[in-house]
């Protein structure tokens, strides 16, 4: 089974409007790669992943996730599926800045259904003491937290329901050298553990030497040459 | 989850939330307000008298009669013979009879004219005696008892002197000076027409009527007592109030006086009276209740826009949210949650307030007013208003959310 499998996708903004922002006619993405996507900036990469994570509806062809046709199932069927297997994480605001860190990894789990054995507070702990976050910090408001430590925060909160796909978009842009490549490592290091697959995008190549895969988005997004 | 998430952004905001909830606050205050101290009124009118079952006066009006024998507001068009009093007071329907006699006044309080009994039948509220605070009922022809208004105005104590004027007003032209009233009872403050009283007996009130000459005369050969001198049994009083030995008998013995031959006399029922004059003044009642309505309207509205201006900046919020699996409709309650949140603090907090300031000017409201209020302030009318605030706020609150259900299925 594939992480990802899109055919013959083709999206654009507007019904009317003649410019294609995506043309995908097939890619797919094994389970378990970690996988990294550049492009310039308004190459379409957020809109990809906003595809992927099914808060966009396409216009047509059909995009698989882990298996289920995203592009077939109602928006609220969409939700609960990106709750339970999809984690997201952005380059900023991936916290709630009212809530202090465990409530905001509760929140995430809250979206996703209560069954599931990693919905336990021991989990939680074991999460946040490998992301390195101090037991003094879990109840300290978001917006007290230093950027690194608030994108690790995120990372948790990523990472809670153990979703199959991680989506990663720009994550690491609002890092400093050192403590980016100590957040794409553990990053890496804790997909490897779940067995997630990853997708790391960014416009900065230099981090493409973190990856084994490297994919330029325009590889796979065949528009024409007209545009 | 969903109530602390409302509830911390709530905090996150406290500035603007603190803001708008005083001002709800303040608008449900003027509202409890203005429908406890409406309803409080109604019942202070509506027990201005009690236990008497009918008045008998000259044929008038029924109003016009319940305003001067009750209300002491107004004059008697005519008054009625003493012998008619005698004679309902012989009825064997009446278990008492009590003559009043009002016309005069002192330092612009009424005076009225009656029986030592009168202490003993009269009743207010729910059946409630009158009650001497100081001194004793009336004894003697020149004693006055006065009262808690009264008292507390002009500073009158037991014993003081007074002398009373004839017709209505402070300045009157013929002053009755030489005539030696004394104070020797007070009453307890009641919120109703009695506080502003001054009773005297019917006696006394006749001397005060006799020519100068005579009223002299009378004084010196007289000693106070309430003697039963037939030249001062009164010729003529103003109202009779009557006790039934049974109330069923009321509509009959309205009924045989509204109806007799003999001196035109008409009764009326005070309770069924009382609720006809109410009703012209609820125009007053309701344009209150209007005015406070449109004051929480207003409120709401900026409750509303409070709301509507909180989601542009939480457009990152409803992103995250959504991306971690909450459908627009969860972000829609989350707006209407959060509004109903800060109505019921605000419901809470005026019901408090209003509690606590009725607490400490139910004393003041009594003694400058006349106007005794009860404690319970939440009656069925205010938990019927809390209803309909609280629905009011529900839809005040659809703009806002609907913008944020708006932001949150937007397409990226």
């Amino acid at each position: 089974m594939n992480a990802i499998e899109m055919n013959k996708v083709e999206f654009s903004y507007s019904k009317a409007s003649t410019r294609t922002i995506l043309n995908i006619p097939h890619w797919q993405v094994a389970q378990g790669e970690q996988i990294f996507i550049h492009g310039p900036s308004g190459s379409g990469k957020s809109t990809l992943l906003n595809l992927i994570c099914g808060l966009q509806p396409v216009n047509c062809g059909t995009i698989k996730v882990l298996g289920e046709p995203i592009s077939k199932m109602t928006s609220h069927q969409r939700d609960k599926y990106r709750a339970k297997n999809i984690g997201y994480i952005f380059q900023k605001f991936n916290l709630i800045d009212y809530l202090n860190t465990i409530d905001n990894i509760k929140l995430a789990m809250h979206f996703s259904p209560a069954d599931k054995p990693s919905n336990s507070l021991k989990h939680l702990q074991e999460l946040l003491t490998t992301l390195k976050l101090d037991q003094q910090d879990w109840h300290r408001p978001v917006h007290q937290l230093s950027v690194g430590q608030r994108q690790r925060v995120g990372i948790a909160r990523a990472l809670i329901n153990q979703p199959q796909l991680i989506i990663a978009d720009e994550p690491s842009s609002s890092l400093d050298q050192a403590s980016r490549d100590s957040f794409i490592s553990l990053l890496n290091a804790l997909c490897q553990q779940q067995g997630a697959t990853l997708l790391f995008v960014s416009h900065d190549m230099s981090l493409r030497q973190h990856f084994a895969t490297n994919l330029a988005l325009s590889e796979i997004n065949l528009l024409e040459s007209t545009q | 989850m969903f109530l602390k998430l409302a509830a911390q952004s709530l905090i996150h905001r406290k500035g603007s939330v603190i803001l708008t909830t005083l001002a709800l606050s303040i608008s449900m205050l003027v509202m409890f307000s203005v429908e406890h101290m409406r309803a409080q009124a109604k019942t202070n009118f509506a027990s201005s008298v009690s236990g008497v079952d009918l008045i008998v006066g000259a044929r008038s009006g029924e109003l016009n009669l319940l305003l001067y024998s009750v209300f002491r507001m107004g004059k008697a068009t005519n008054n009625m013979s003493w012998q008619s009093y005698v004679d309902l007071s012989e009825d064997s329907a009446v278990s008492w009879a009590i003559p009043i006699s009002l016309g005069d006044s002192h330092q612009g309080y009424r005076v009225l004219g009656t029986i030592s009994d009168y202490f003993e039948h009269f009743s207010y509220g729910a059946k409630q005696s009158l009650i001497f605070s100081e001194g004793r009922k009336l004894n003697s022809t020149f004693d006055v008892v006065i009262g808690s208004e009264v008292a507390k105005t002009l500073n009158y104590q037991l014993g003081k002197a007074l002398t009373l004027s004839h017709g209505i007003g402070s300045t009157s032209f013929t002053n009755h000076d030489d005539t030696p009233f004394r104070v020797i009872g007070i009453l307890e403050a009641t919120g109703t027409p009695v506080d502003q009283t001054i009773h005297v007996s019917l006696q006394g009130l006749e001397v005060v009527h006799l020519s100068a000459s005579k009223r002299k005369q009378f004084i010196h050969n007289h000693e106070s007592k309430l003697s039963h001198d037939d030249e001062l049994d009164p010729k003529s009083i103003t109202a009779v109030m009557i006790g039934l030995k049974s109330r069923v008998r009321a509509f009959q013995l309205q009924r045989k006086i509204n109806t007799s031959n003999g001196e035109p006399l008409m009764a009326i029922l005070p309770g069924v009276a009382l609720s006809q004059l109410w009703k012209t003044v609820s125009i007053a009642e309701n344009t209150l209740r209007v005015v406070s309505a449109l004051v929480i309207v207003s409120t709401l509205l900026g409750l509303s826009a409070m709301l509507l201006v909180s989601i542009r900046e939480r457009r990152q919020e409803i992103k995250l949210l959504r991306m971690i699996g909450a459908s627009p409709f969860f972000i829609y309650w989350l707006i209407e949650v959060e509004a109903l949140l800060i109505i019921s603090i605000s419901t809470i907090f005026a019901i408090v307030l209003l509690m606590f300031s009725f607490t400490y000017s139910k004393e003041f409201l009594l003694n400058q007013y006349g106007l005794s209020i009860g404690l319970n302030v939440v009656s069925i009318n205010n938990l019927k208003a809390i209803g309909l605030i609280f629905l009011l706020t529900l839809l005040a609150a659809v703009p806002p959310s609907v913008m944020a259900f708006k932001e949150a299925a937007k397409k990226q």
